[in-house]
C-alpha cells in the first residue's frame, strides 16, 4: 500500500478539496441555523430539536439564542417525561458541556447553561455539586487563571454550603459551623496552592481576601476553635497573625517580580482594609508600625530596582506603594493631629517622579498633585 | 442514552508477498459502509478504522509494510506493541501460501506472545464461478484451516474485490483481543500509568509555563 | 515530447519555488494505486547510504516532496551509528570495531561478567543506544516528529530529575530552582537570591529580538557565561554551576555566553510544555528508534529500502551505482553517503575532503545494572540524567561527564535493570576513559551508600539482646536474612554488561559548524573531487547529548540537493484523528471534523455569523530551538 505522493500534482487538487469542505462546513452551519428558527417558530419541543441545538452549540457555544431554545425545550419536555429522565437528560447536558468547556473555556454562555442545570437538578433534588467541585478543580487546572472558572467555583462553594446547612440538618450551631469551616478552609488551601504555582492570579488572590474575613469568623464560633485544623487556625488566631502571615507571603512575590500588579493590589488591599485596620488601631501605635515596616520593605526593594536599571530609575510599583503608605501614615497622623495635611513635600516629590516614569497615567498623578483625587484608592 | 465507553486501541500489522491484495482488503474494510459516520482517515502513519462489536468499540490502527518488506527490510519497530497481525495470501498463488508460513514464522519469532493473528486466504471471487475441472484455485480451503488449526490462528477466506467476509475478518479478530482495562472517562490527565506522554494535547491548554511570567 | 538527447533538468531546476504552496495529502490519497510488485529498481533519484538518524529524516523529507529515494545500509539493522542494538548485536558490533572495519569508531571493549549461570540475561530484552540522546518537550525534532506523523509510532516518557554532582555528592533534583513556583516556596534561598534568580529568568526568557536584552548579549556573547552571571546578575556558584551545568548541559568552562543562554533558554521553555518535566525519552531507544519511524515515514512516502546492502561501485559518468548483491540502480541526482558506509574506492575521496576539518572524539561508557535505580527518578519517570560538572570528579576531569539512565520501564532492559549512558568530550583518550570510571564510581557508590543506610535502619533495639559480655548480640535472624537479600555488598553493583568505545566526529560539540556550517568546516558542504558533484558525505553523530543539530544536519543535505530547505518536510496531513468523539455526547451526531472548528474572541456575541467558523491550522507552537538560538 503505497501513497508516495508527487506534491506538484496534488497541491491544487488538494486546496480545492480543502475549499469545498470549508464551503459545505459553512453551508451545514447555515442549514442548521435555519432549521433551528424555524423551528422555534414552529414552537417545536423535542428531543429531535435539542439534538440541532447541540449539533450548533458545539460549533458555535456563543449563540446564546440556541442556549435560551435549549432551555425552552427542557422547560416543555420536564412536563411531559418521567423525572428519571429528565434528570438523565439534564447529566447527560452537563457532559456535554464538560467537553464543550474544556475547548471554549472563556465562553460565558456554556458557564451559565451549567448553572442552570444544576438548579434543575437541585429542584430535583439529584444535584451531586462534590462532582461539581471536581469538574471545577479540574478546569482550573487546565488554566488556574481562568475568570470564569473562579468565579464558577465560588458559585459551587457557596451552594456546598447552602447543601451542609440545610439538608443535613447539624446538631448545633457548632457543627454546623466546623462543617461551614471546613469547606472554607479548603478553599484558603486551594488559594495557597494555585499562589504557590504562580503568585501572578489576581482570581486566588480576590478569593483569598474574600475567604479572610470568613474563615475568621467562623473560628470566632467554634467552642474550640484550636482544635480544627491547628496549622490554618494559626494563622487565623486575630487579624493581626492572618496580616503578617499574608505580608510575609507577598514579601517573597514582591522580590521576585516587582512588575506583578496581582501581587501589588493584594498588599493594598491588606494595608487598608478594614478588617485589619479597625483591629490594629485598637492598639496604640500597632498600624503605624505595620506601615513603617512596609514602607521600610518596599523602600529596600526600590533601591535594588534602581540599581539595576539601566537610567537607574525607580521601580513604578514600588514608587505607587511608597506613595501609597507614606499616604496612610499621614493619615494616622491627621487623626492624631499629629499633622495637618495628608499631602506632604516629600509625597508630592514622588508623585512627580512617577509623572515621569509612568506618563501614561499623567493625568491622574497632576490630579492628585492638586488633591483633586486621592492618593489612598478605595479598595 | 449511555455515555459511549471510549475505543480501546488496537495495532494491527499486515503482513504478506506483495500483492496477494494486502492493501485492497483494508481499503474495503476502512472504506466500506461498515459503519455509518465512522469516516476512514488516512495521514503519514497509518490508517485508522473503528469497529464496535457488541458493547466495545475497538479502534484499529493499521499498519502496511509500506513496501519495507519486499528486501526483507522490516523494522523491529513494525513488530513492537502489535495485538494483531493479518497475513495475507492469494489462494491462486500457491508461493504465496509458503511465503505466508514464513510470516506467521517471523510473527512468533519478532512479535509479542499474545498478539491474534488472522491467516486470510484473499481473491475468492476468482474461485466463485469455477467448476471443479477448471479451478484457478492453487490452495485448498483445508491447506489454510490445516496451517491456521496448526499454528493457533483465526482463518478466512475473502474477497477483497466483492467484500466477502472482509469485515468478518476484523470482527473476528476484535472478538479474540481480550479486553484491555479501559482508561476513565475524563481524560484530561495526558499521562497514562505507562507513564506515556500524549503529544496530542494541546500545549496551549496546558498551564503557562511555570518560569514563563507575565513578561 | 523530450528527446533522448535532452538533458534532464535537475532536482533543483524542476522545483516549483515562487509560486510554491504546502500541499495537503488528502484523504485516502494514493491507495488505489498499489505499488508494482516487481523487485526490480532500475532508478532512482537519490541513493542514501546509512539509516542513521540524519539520513532517515532525509530520506522522509525528500520522498514527501515527491523524490524518489532509494535508502540502504550495509548492515543488516536500521540506525547505523545512531542504532539500538541488543547485546548480541552489540557483541559483534565491537568485533567489528576493533577489526578496524568501521570506520570512526576505536578501542571498543565490552565485559560481560560472570558465566551463563550467574549471570543469566536475554540478549533481545536490551535495547541499547549507540549515540543515546534525551528530546527537549520544545525542540525543532519534535515539531518535525508532530508535523510529519512520525510521532505516532513512538512512545515518550518524561525525564525531570537532572543530578549535579558537587563535593562529592549528588545535590536533589535541579529543578528546585528553575520554576516559580520551586523559588517562590524554596526556603533556603534568600530574598536577594530569589530575586536575582527570577531577574535571570524573566531575562532570559525576554524575546531575543528586544534592544536591551540584545545589547547585553552582543556586548557579552564572547565573555564566559560564568562571569556573566556574576558580573550582571549577582548569581552565587551554586547556582551558576546548576544553570550551566544541568540545566544548560554546557560541557565546560569556556562556554561563551551566548551559547550558554540559548542552552539554558532550551530547557526553560521546554518546562510544562507536557508537564513538569524539561525533557522526554522515547520508549524502548533513542535514536536508533526515531530512525525507524523516519525510515517508515519515507517508506510510507515510497523509498525503497533494503538493508545489509553496500554499495561497490559507482560510475559518475552513467551514474550507474552497483550494489553487492549484483544489482545496479541508476542515480538520477545525488548519493548521500555516512561516514561508516564509504565504500572502498571512494575511501581515497573521503579523505580527501575530511583532511584538513577538526575532528573530535567522544568517549562512552555503558553499563547495563542489575538496578532499578528508581531513586535517582520522579515519581512518573523512568529516566533520569546526572552530570558531573568540570572540576567534580578526583580526576580533576575538564569537561562534564554526563549520564541518562534509564530503567526497565523505558523499554532498553529488563525490570529491575537500569543502564547508564556515560560520555566526555575529553580529547585525551586516557583522561576520558578516567574520567568516566570516575563518574561510575562515584554513582555506583552513592548507589551503595543507600544501600547500606536501609540496612541500618531495618533493625532496632529490639533485635538486639546483651551477651554476658556486654556487647550487643543479634537475634533477629529472621529479620536479617530479610535484609540481607536487599543487601549489595559494598564491592560490586551486579553487572549484566559494561562497553566502552571512541566514536570521532567532525561535528564540534558546541555544534557551531553545524548550525553555521561553511564549506571550510563541514562535510557536507565539500565538494567531491572526481564525482561531478553527485556525492555527498554526511556527519557522524555529535556528542550532543539531545537531538539538536539533527534538524539542521539533515537541512543542510536538503539544500545541497534540491538547492533551498524552504519546503523542507512542508506538506499538511488531514487531521486524521478526531479526539473528541470519545467523548461525544450521547444526542450529538457526531459532527467529525469539527474538531479543528473555533469560535473567534472578537465575536463574543455573534449569533448566527458565519465568520465565527474559523478553520484554524495548527498554530506551530513549538518554535525550533537551534541556529536562530545562537545567533545573537
Amino acid at each position: 500500500m503505497q501513497h508516495g505522493i508527487k506534491r506538484v500534482s496534488l497541491s491544487a487538487e488538494a486546496k480545492r478539496l480543502k475549499l469545498e469542505k470549508d464551503k459545505s462546513k459553512i453551508a451545514h452551519y447555515k442549514q442548521l441555523t435555519e432549521n433551528i428558527f424555524s423551528l422555534r417558530n414552529l414552537q417545536t419541543y423535542t428531543v429531535e430539536s435539542l439534538k440541532e441545538t447541540t449539533q450548533i452549540l458545539q460549533i458555535n457555544p456563543e449563540f446564546y439564542t440556541m442556549w435560551n431554545y435549549r432551555r425552552e425545550i427542557f422547560e416543555h419536555l420536564k412536563n411531559n417525561i418521567p423525572v428519571e429522565d429528565y434528570a438523565q437528560l439534564m447529566d447527560n447536558d452537563l457532559k456535554m458541556l464538560m467537553v464543550i468547556l474544556k475547548r471554549f473555556p472563556k465562553v460565558y454562555w456554556i458557564w451559565n447553561h451549567r448553572r442552570w442545570c444544576l438548579f434543575e437538578l437541585v429542584k430535583i433534588n439529584r444535584v451531586d455539586w462534590q462532582y461539581e467541585y471536581a469538574v471545577v478543580s479540574k478546569l482550573l487546572e487546565l488554566d488556574s487563571r481562568n475568570y470564569h472558572g473562579w468565579q464558577y467555583r465560588r458559585f459551587v462553594v457557596q451552594n456546598m454550603q447552602i447543601q451542609a446547612t440545610t439538608k443535613a440538618a447539624p446538631a448545633s450551631k457548632n457543627e454546623e459551623s466546623l462543617v461551614v469551616l471546613g469547606i472554607n478552609i479548603e478553599e484558603f488551601k486551594y488559594t495557597t496552592s494555585k499562589i504557590n504555582k504562580n503568585f501572578s492570579n489576581f482570581s486566588a488572590w480576590h478569593n483569598r481576601s474574600t475567604l479572610i474575613p470568613k474563615i475568621y469568623n467562623l473560628y470566632l464560633q467554634l467552642e474550640a476553635p484550636s482544635e480544627k485544623s491547628p496549622d490554618v487556625y494559626d494563622i487565623f488566631k486575630s487579624p493581626r497573625s492572618i496580616l503578617t502571615h499574608e505580608l510575609e507571603l507577598i514579601k517573597t512575590g514582591m522580590y521576585m517580580d516587582s512588575e506583578d500588579t496581582s501581587i501589588w493590589l493584594y498588599m493594598w488591599w491588606l494595608l487598608t482594609e478594614k478588617f485589619f485596620t479597625d483591629e490594629l488601631r485598637k492598639e496604640d501605635g500597632a498600624y503605624l508600625a505595620v506601615l513603617e515596616e512596609q514602607l521600610a520593605n518596599v523602600e529596600e526593594l526600590n533601591e535594588l530596582e534602581k540599581s539595576d536599571h539601566i537610567y537607574h530609575w525607580d521601580n513604578c510599583w514600588c514608587l505607587k506603594t511608597i506613595i501609597l503608605v507614606k499616604g496612610l501614615i499621614q493619615q494616622e497622623h491627621v487623626k492624631t493631629n499629629k499633622s495637618s495635611a495628608l499631602l506632604t513635600q516629600d509625597i508630592k516629590n514622588h508623585i512627580q517622579a512617577l509623572i515621569e516614569i509612568d506618563p501614561l497615567r499623567k493625568g491622574k498623578y497632576l490630579d492628585q498633585l492638586e488633591g483633586k483625587a486621592s492618593i489612598i484608592p478605595i479598595l | 442514552m449511555s455515555f459511549p465507553n471510549p475505543a480501546t486501541s488496537v495495532k494491527l500489522v499486515l503482513l504478506g508477498e506483495a500483492a496477494v491484495g494486502k492493501s485492497s482488503l483494508v481499503l474495503r474494510f476502512v472504506s466500506n459502509d461498515f459503519q455509518e459516520n465512522k469516516e476512514p482517515t488516512i495521514g503519514a502513519a497509518f490508517l485508522t478504522q473503528k469497529c464496535t462489536i457488541g458493547e466495545r468499540t475497538i479502534k484499529y490502527e493499521i499498519w502496511d509494510t509500506a513496501g519495507q518488506e519486499r528486501f526483507a527490510s522490516l523494522a523491529p519497530m513494525y513488530y513492537r506493541n502489535a495485538q494483531a497481525a493479518i497475513v495475507v495470501y492469494d489462494i491462486t498463488k500457491p508461493a504465496s501460501f509458503i511465503k505466508a508460513r514464513h510470516w506467521v514464522k517471523e510473527l512468533h519469532e519478532q512479535a509479542s506472545k499474545d498478539i491474534t493473528i488472522a491467516l486470510v486466504g484473499n481473491k475468492y471471487d476468482l474461485v466463485e464461478d469455477d467448476t471443479e475441472e477448471e479451478s484457478l484455485r492453487k490452495v485448498s480451503v483445508e491447506e489454510g484451516k490445516g496451517l491456521a488449526e496448526e499454528e493457533g490462528l483465526l482463518f478466512f477466506e475473502t474477497s477483497a474485490k466483492t467484500s466477502y467476509n472482509v469485515n468478518d475478518v476484523f470482527i473476528g479478530i476484535g472478538s479474540k483481543i481480550p479486553e484491555a482495562a479501559s482508561a476513565g472517562p475524563n481524560q484530561i490527565h495526558q499521562t497514562n500509568n505507562d507513564g506515556r506522554i500524549d503529544l496530542t494535547s494541546d500545549p496551549n491548554n496546558r498551564p503557562r509555563a511555570a518560569g514563563d511570567c507575565a513578561c | 515530447m523530450m528527446s533522448r538527447t535532452e538533458r534532464r533538468k535537475s532536482m533543483a531546476e524542476r522545483r516549483p519555488s515562487v509560486s510554491y504552496t504546502p500541499s495537503v495529502i488528502p484523504h485516502l490519497a494514493g491507495l488505489e494505486k498499489p505499488q508494482e510488485p516487481s523487485l526490480k529498481i532500475d532508478q532512482c533519484d537519490v541513493l542514501i547510504m546509512g539509516t542513521g538518524l540524519v539520513e532517515s529524516i532525509l530520506a522522509a523529507s525528500l520522498s514527501w516532496q515527491g523524490v524518489q529515494v532509494l535508502h540502504i545500509d550495509n548492515k543488516n539493522y536500521y540506525g547505523d551509528s545512531s542504532s539500538t542494538l541488543t547485546i548480541d548485536q552489540l557483541k559483534k558490533w565491537c568485533m567489528e570495531v576493533n577489526s578496524g572495519r568501521l570506520q570512526h569508531f576505536q578501542d571498543a571493549q565490552i565485559y560481560i561478567p560472570g558465566g551463563k549461570s550467574t549471570n543469566k540475561f536475554n540478549s533481545k530484552d536490551y535495547g541499547i543506544d549507540l549515540s543515546p540522546k534525551v528530546m527537549f518537550c520544545k525542540s525543532d525534532l519534535l515539531a518535525l516528529l508532530i508535523k510529519s506523523r512520525v510521532y505516532k509510532y513512538l512512545e515518550f516518557q518524561s525525564l525531570s530529575n537532572f543530578h549535579v554532582f558537587e563535593n562529592d555528592d549528588f545535590s536533589q533534583k535541579i529543578t528546585t530552582q528553575t520554576s516559580k513556583e520551586d523559588i517562590f516556596t524554596d526556603k533556603s534561598l534568600s530574598l536577594i537570591t530569589k530575586r536575582n534568580l527570577m531577574k535571570f529568568l524573566k531575562f532570559i526568557l525576554t524575546d531575543n529580538k528586544d534592544p536591551v536584552k540584545k545589547k547585553i548579549l552582543v556586548d557579552n556573547g564572547k565573555v564566559k557565561v560564568q562571569d556573566f552571571l556574576v558580573k550582571q546578575f549577582n548569581l552565587e556558584l551554586p547556582q551558576i554551576n546548576e544553570l550551566v551545568y544541568s540545566i544548560g548541559l554546557c560541557i565546560n568552562e569556556g562556554t561563551e555566553t551566548r551559547e550558554a543562554m540559548a542552552k539554558i533558554k532550551r530547557f526553560l521553555v521546554s518546562f510544562d510544555v507536557y508537564g513538569s518535566f524539561p525533557v522526554m525519552v522515547s520508549k524502548y531507544g533513542g535514536p536508533g528508534e526515531i530512525s525507524q519511524g523516519f525510515c517508515r515515514s519515507a517508506a510510507v512516502a515510497g523509498t525503497t529500502y533494503k538493508l545489509n546492502t553496500s554499495l561497490v561501485d559507482y560510475d559518475p559518468r552513467s551514474k550507474i551505482a552497483k550494489f553487492n548483491d549484483g544489482s545496479h540502480v541508476k542515480i538520477n541526482e545525488k548519493l548521500v553517503i555516512s561516514p561508516t558506509q564509504v565504500p572502498k574506492f571512494l575511501q581515497s575521496n573521503y579523505n580527501e575532503v575530511t583532511e584538513n576539518l577538526k575532528q573530535f572524539s567522544i568517549t562512552r561508557l555503558i553499563t547495563v545494572v542489575r538496578r532499578d535505580c528508581k531513586e535517582w527518578m520522579a515519581e512518573q519517570d523512568s529516566s533520569a540524567i546526572v552530570v558531573f560538572p568540570p572540576h567534580s570528579l578526583p580526576t580533576n576531569n575538564e569537561q562534564s561527564v554526563q549520564v541518562i539512565i534509564q530503567n526497565g520501564n523505558t523499554g532498553v532492559c529488563p525490570e529491575g535493570q537500569s543502564i547508564w549512558f556515560s560520555h566526555t568530550s575529553e580529547q585525551d583518550l586516557n583522561r576520558a576513559k578516567q574520567d568516566l570510571e570516575s563518574a561510575y564510581e562515584k554513582m555506583e557508590a552513592s548507589l551503595l551508600r543507600e544501600a547500606n543506610a536501609d540496612l541500618e535502619g531495618a533493625f532496632d533495639d529490639q533485635d538486639f539482646v546483651l551477651s554476658a559480655q556486654g556487647t550487643p548480640v543479634f537475634v533477629n535472624s529472621f529479620k536479617l536474612g530479610e535484609s540481607l537479600q536487599n543487601f549489595v555488598p559494598k564491592e560490586k553493583l551486579e553487572i549484566v554488561c559494561k562497553v566502552g568505545y571512541v566514536q570521532k566526529t567532525y561535528a564540534n560539540p558546541d555544534l557551531s559548524n553545524i548550525f553555521h556550517a561553511t564549506a571550510e568546516d563541514n562535510v557536507v558542504l565539500k565538494n567531491v573531487a572526481d564525482a561531478e558533484n553527485d556525492i555527498l558525505f554526511s556527519n557522524m553523530p555529535s556528542a550532543e547529548l539531545s537531538y539538536d543539530g539533527n534538524i539542521s544536519e539533515a537541512k543542510l543535505i536538503y539544500q545541497k540537493i534540491t538547492g533551498s530547505d524552504e519546503d523542507f518536510f512542508d506538506v499538511d496531513f488531514e487531521d486524521d484523528d478526531d479526539d473528541y468523539d470519545n467523548n461525544d455526547p450521547h444526542d450529538s451526531s457526531n459532527l467529525g471534523s469539527s474538531t479543528t472548528l473555533k469560535s473567534s474572541s472578537s465575536n463574543a456575541l455573534a449569533s448566527d455569523n458565519e465568520d465565527v467558523i474559523v478553520d484554524s491550522s495548527d498554530d506551530d507552537d513549538h518554535n525550533p530551538f537551534g541556529a536562530d538560538e545562537m545567533e545573537l
